[in-house]
């Protein structure tokens, strides 16, 4: 006690900077199994004859047994367009204290089509070296194969979304390694994909409106905006010549756009709009913005 | 005996503390000093496991040691007893940090006892807990920290005073299996 309390201002002044640096033991990988934990206490003392003299204490010994670890890291998200290929990347650690296998398994919330691929260089990208995990014990999972005590392999997860999603749409896959020696020990990441696909409205109207007499020009407007949150690329619009009118010649019009026409009912196009024109189709040399991106096309018929 | 008559005063005092401890006849004992005390050690240990209650509070028991594994909790409890026919003096236990293991320096209780602890392989002992210098701050004085848990190799315990026949020690430890 004497010692303490001689110490004690030196003592505050450092715990004080000792709580700024705790240090916690790292846990990762850790003892092998079998690993004896030994103790064994000495007594020193003097017996009443000053006899200096020291007894030792039982031994206790404890066996370190074999345990599972799993780390799987780290969650994403992206966002993708109907239709797209998503590749995630995970790290998988075996953090258990002896080699293991560790089984990969995936769900997708929306039910979407996965693959796992090994990502042989590491880089987090699907590249041309990347294989489709293997089956490594053959239990119908793939998995990591043997990973040593805090071997990790970097895995790649494949989404496939389809072409119909509807914007807004989210998935969330999450991606689940499991211990072959312990099934009980897992650890999952997620992988949040969030569906930013176009939306487009088209409004046709036409002037003038109501009941017309033959003969009486009238101009058809196509307005089209996309209100989705991906961008619409290659829109194609298409349009029928309505039945009982003829094509004004020259008048189809749209900014930025390709026009074609076609003669025989919308089977063929060229870029001639002789008569007779039965279809007028415009390709949209732009993408639509999303968020009200828009774009308008337009022609002129006659009544008969 | 020339070594137990210097140290008489302190004995004194020593003693009027452990009569309160230990009872009456550790005077008695003490007086016929002629026998001579000796000591036994014994270690046990029980295994450190959370439980949650029903109402999600963490419940931490001690267990005899069933599945250890890496991150598991030994508590260590040494009982020094004079097991002789006199009293006993300068007692210190001491008990190296099981290999495979961390020292939890939290689990050191410093309260009655002086303890020392070497983090060298029990080549130099400092006062429990052990601070070292790990470099110098702006004004050029050294700044220290509390060596890291895993650095501890040994504890010490000393035993201030004579332990009279039949008395017991309890000191105690945990460590986290690496």
């Amino acid at each position: 006690m004497k010692l303490l309390r001689i110490r004690m201002p030196f003592l505050a002044t450092a715990l004080l900077v000792a709580g700024l640096f705790s240090i916690q033991p790292a846990m990762a990988g850790g003892t092998a199994p079998g690993t004896v934990i030994s103790n064994q206490a000495t007594v020193d003392f003097t017996d009443a004859n000053g006899n200096a003299l020291q007894v030792l204490s039982n031994v206790v010994t404890t066996t370190v047994s074999q345990v599972g670890g799993v780390l799987v890291d780290p969650d994403n998200s992206s966002t993708a367009v109907p239709g797209d290929v998503v590749y995630y990347a995970h790290r998988v650690t075996n953090t258990s204290n002896s080699a293991d296998t560790i089984n990969m398994t995936a769900v997708s919330s929306q039910g979407w089509a996965l693959q796992f691929y090994a990502d042989v260089n590491g880089d987090g990208l699907f590249d041309a070296g990347d294989v489709l995990l293997g089956d490594s014990d053959g239990d119908g999972s793939p998995d990591t194969g043997i990973l040593a005590v805090d071997a990790f392999l970097d895995i790649l997860v494949e989404v496939t979304v389809p072409g119909a999603t509807v914007d807004g749409t989210v998935d969330t896959t999450t991606v689940t390694g499991t211990s072959l020696f312990d099934n009980l020990v897992t650890d999952s990441a997620v992988d949040t994909t969030t569906i930013a696909a176009p939306s487009l409205a088209v409004v046709k109207s036409v002037a003038p409106a109501g009941d017309q007499p033959p003969t009486t020009t009238l101009t058809y407007t196509v307005l089209m905006t996309n209100n989705g949150t991906g961008a619409a690329s290659a829109v194609v619009v298409n349009d029928p010549i309505p039945a009982n009118t003829t094509y004004v010649t020259g008048s189809a019009a749209g900014a930025g756009t390709t026009i074609e026409y076609s003669h025989d009912g919308g089977i063929t196009y060229d870029a001639s709009d002789a008569a007779p024109v039965t279809h007028i189709r415009w390709t949209l040399g732009a993408a639509l913005a999303s968020g009200g991106g828009s774009a308008t096309v337009s022609f002129q018929v006659t009544i008969d | 005996m020339s070594r137990v008559k210097s140290r008489g005063p302190r004995y004194a005092l020593a003693l009027v503390v452990l009569c309160s401890l230990f009872g009456g006849p550790a005077l008695a004992q003490e007086a016929s000093s002629d026998s001579a005390g000796t000591m036994q050690v014994e270690v046990s240990v029980l295994q450190e496991v959370v439980r949650i209650d029903e109402s999600g509070r963490e419940i931490v028991e001690h267990k005899p040691v069933g599945l250890v594994t890496p991150g598991t909790i030994l508590a260590y409890t040494l009982h020094a007893t004079n097991t002789g026919d006199g009293a006993v003096f300068d007692a210190r236990i001491e008990d190296p940090i099981p290999h495979g293991t961390i020292l939890l320096p939290d689990s050191v209780d410093v309260d009655d006892l002086t303890i020392t602890a070497s983090i060298d392989g029990g080549e130099s002992w400092k006062s429990f807990p052990v601070f070292v210098a790990t470099g110098k701050d702006a004004a050029g004085q050294p700044v220290y920290q509390q060596a890291p848990a895993d650095s501890y190799t040994h504890l010490r315990w000393f035993l201030d005073g004579p332990l009279p026949p039949g008395a017991t020690k309890e000191v105690s430890f945990k460590v986290q299996v690496r």
